[in-house]
């Protein structure tokens, strides 16, 4: 299509540039806050260009909030979480596609319907599972009479507990499903024509190896484009974290950043606590960057 | 290399009947092609055989195993898609060998065999290449080497041809009917284009609406086509299907009364039929007044070059007549035609079934009176009764 509108091409530059600078904007205020001293970043308005501390500001704020333990945990958590949801999504749209079974539609609707209940709806009952795992199962014996079977004849009880508090598993684990990762694949897997599984079939090649080598490799852009928005997600994921991780051994930087906030009455060490900002977003900025093509492909386009 | 056959095999959706219950047998080594119009349960037939659809009912035996029950890997079969179904993301090379990957054949093994196969197809310079970058004819040469490699007892194609321009169609036709003879592999190739059927097969199968129409060398089928169906459907033009009857001496007449050919007999006066005429077979008489000619009237005209096809009426039914190439430049309105008995197909009005029409003109004294309402006796009549297809799978 071979437009001239001058008028209508500088009036979308205007409008593009102006969304720009309304998003970028609170970038360049960490930023800049990062780089002045106690006294420059409490002046009122705080100047807009940068100072010279920056670097003394991040080596404080690296050792005071002890972010290189804490971003490791992040890498931890939030890779998991983002592998584990494309390993799962994967295989959950795999079964529902490619099977025929029953309960299908209904297994189909279940997931569904978990779009409408994100963590923190239910996280009272998935932090009681999180903190005892086995607690169902332990009900199902009690009520059943199982246990009250087994404490007669044994003389014990089947007494199973398992607790994920303060653990990368209990970090992870109550994150990894996801029915926007399900749809996702469901939707690729759609479009995969017939022919190819029957010609896979025809090779001799069984459902899992079907899937290996040709589902896989075929959604590589899918895979990319969740991981990096699943990825994204859990590394700025506070509320969970800050339930689970009781001890600071297994706190993420991001629920740490909060070290950093200067108290009420304290010193307002805003510089430092804007250049913990900075050094837990540069992660997801550099994901965001180099993820960008395979990300944007994967959620818009199915290439052939 | 592997016979297979078919007892009484039956597909249906739900309540919707796909293809009734059929009989047929493939010998070793050979080409059937399995022809009919779309929708006529052909594919499913096959798709059967690979192990692609259950079958409903019915019993498949493959180099006489049973197999309607083996998962398609095991069943010794090779197909080729009408999309190809190509891996996308694999290369010529892993596309072709696949099969073996997953066989768990060694690499070198693998390389040499996929070296082999791609130098029987012409492939050697494409095995870096994936699919996107293969034209039509080269994606389908890399579908043929993927069913070839596995060195099937049964090929199994799928309307192979149909997605390629008429030109490669006619090449990539005589291709497989090559590799067929140097393979020596059984193959049924499914297929709605009469031609592909008629220069393929060893022997056609003609299907419709789930049953079989007729099994026969492609001469039988051109030459006594067992149904009006397989009339109408082979030849291009088709044959000419018209409406008759038997006037009270015995002679065949149209429904407008025009009389077309002389006693025959075995028949009943009133009797209703369906002629066939093939428009290669019709002569068209130099003067319009010769005797025992047909008036047809011409109203419209096709070049094909070689000859032009009329149009017109013949009596109170639309025929078409294949005559010379002049008559592209100007018909005349109205044609005499010459029709010799010898060229009609005779088919029954009420089950479309052929009346043999040899059968006919022997019986043309003998029978005749004895027949008048009674319509059962005589050998067209045997024929007539039994199952189109019978006569004709036995052999």
């Amino acid at each position: 299509m071979i437009e001239r509108t001058p008028i209508l091409n500088a009036v979308t530059h205007v409008v593009l540039v102006l969304g720009l600078a309304i998003s970028i904007a609170p970038f360049v205020i960490v930023a800049i806050a990062a780089s002045h001293d106690l006294v420059a970043v409490n002046l009122v308005p705080m100047p807009l260009t940068p100072g010279g501390h920056l670097l003394e500001n991040l080596r404080e704020a690296w050792t005071r909030a002890d972010l290189a333990p804490k971003l490791l945990n992040s890498f931890v958590f939030a890779g998991g979480v983002a592998l584990g949801k494309v390993v799962i999504s994967a295989l959950t749209a795999f079964a529902i596609v490619f099977f025929r079974f029953p309960g299908r539609q209904a297994i189909f609707w279940a997931i569904f319907i978990t779009l409408m209940l994100p963590l923190e709806v239910r996280i009272v009952p998935t932090y009681a599972v999180a903190a005892d795992v086995f607690e169902p199962y332990r009900a199902i014996l009690d009520v059943t009479g199982i246990n009250a079977l087994v404490e007669h004849f044994t003389g014990g009880r089947i007494d199973l507990k398992f607790g994920l508090l303060n653990s990368y598993a209990g970090l992870i684990l109550p994150l990894v499903a996801t029915a926007t990762g399900t749809f996702l694949y469901r939707q690729f897997f759609m479009t995969i024509p017939d022919e190819l599984v029957e010609a896979a079939k025809m090779d001799g090649a069984r459902p899992i190896r079907f899937f290996i080598d040709v589902l896989v490799p075929l959604s590589i852009n899918n895979v990319a484009a969740l991981a990096t928005i699943m990825f994204l997600w859990a590394w700025n994921q506070y509320l969970w974290p800050l339930l689970v991780t009781t001890d600071p051994s297994h706190a993420t930087a991001v629920t740490e950043l909060k070290q950093l906030i200067p108290n009420v009455g304290g010193i307002p060490q805003w510089n430092i606590a804007m250049a913990g900002t900075l050094i837990v977003m540069t992660p997801t900025l550099v994901v965001v960057v180099a993820m960008q093509r395979w990300f944007v492909r994967g959620l818009i386009a199915t290439e052939k | 290399m592997a016979e297979i056959s078919l007892r009484r095999v039956a597909k249906s959706y739900g309540a919707a009947p796909v293809v009734h219950a059929l009989d047929l047998d493939i010998a070793s080594g050979e080409f059937v092609v399995i022809l009919g119009p779309s929708g006529c349960g052909k594919s499913t037939l096959l798709r059967m055989i690979a192990g692609l659809e259950d079958l409903t009912s019915g019993e498949l035996d493959i180099d006489g195993r049973r197999a309607d029950r083996l998962e398609p890997r095991e069943r010794g079969c090779a197909m080729v898609f009408q999309n190809y179904a190509l891996y996308p993301h694999m290369t010529v090379g892993e596309n072709i060998g696949y099969a073996l990957k997953v066989a768990g054949l060694p690499r070198t093994e693998r390389r040499e065999r996929v070296a082999k196969v791609a130098e029987a197809l012409g492939l050697v310079e494409l095995l870096d290449r994936r699919p996107a970058q293969l034209s039509g004819g080269q994606r389908q040469r890399v579908a043929m080497g993927r069913a070839m490699i596995r060195e099937p007892s049964v090929f199994l194609f799928d309307e192979p041809l149909s997605n390629l321009d008429a030109e490669l169609r006619v090449r990539m036709r005589v291709e497989i009917r090559r590799l067929h003879d140097r393979l020596g592999a059984t193959s049924i190739f499914v297929t709605h284009d009469q031609i592909e059927a008629m220069t393929l097969a060893d022997r056609i199968v003609v299907l419709n609406t789930g049953r079989i129409e007729q099994v026969g060398t492609p001469s039988e089928i051109w030459s006594r086509p067992a149904s009006c169906f397989v009339a109408g459907f082979i030849g291009s033009p088709p044959m000419n299907l018209l409406a008759a009857v038997i006037d009270e001496n015995g002679e065949i007449r149209l429904t407008d009364g025009t009389g077309l050919a002389s006693p025959v007999g075995g028949l009943a006066a009133g009797r209703r039929l369906t002629l066939g005429i093939r428009p290669e077979d019709v002569r068209i008489a130099e003067a319009p007044d010769v005797e025992n000619a047909v008036r047809m009237s011409v109203t419209f005209t096709e070049r094909l070059g070689a000859t032009t096809l009329l149009h017109g009426r013949l009596g109170d039914c639309d025929v078409v007549v294949s005559g010379p190439p002049w008559f592209a430049d100007g018909a005349p309105e109205a044609l005499a035609l010459e029709i010799e008995t010898s060229t009609l197909h005779v088919f029954d009005a009420e089950t479309g079934l052929r009346m043999d029409t040899a059968a006919l003109r022997a019986g043309a004294t003998g029978h005749r009176s004895a027949s008048v309402g009674e319509p059962s006796i005589g050998p067209l009549m045997e024929i007539a009764a039994r199952p189109a297809w019978e006569d004709t799978l036995v052999d």
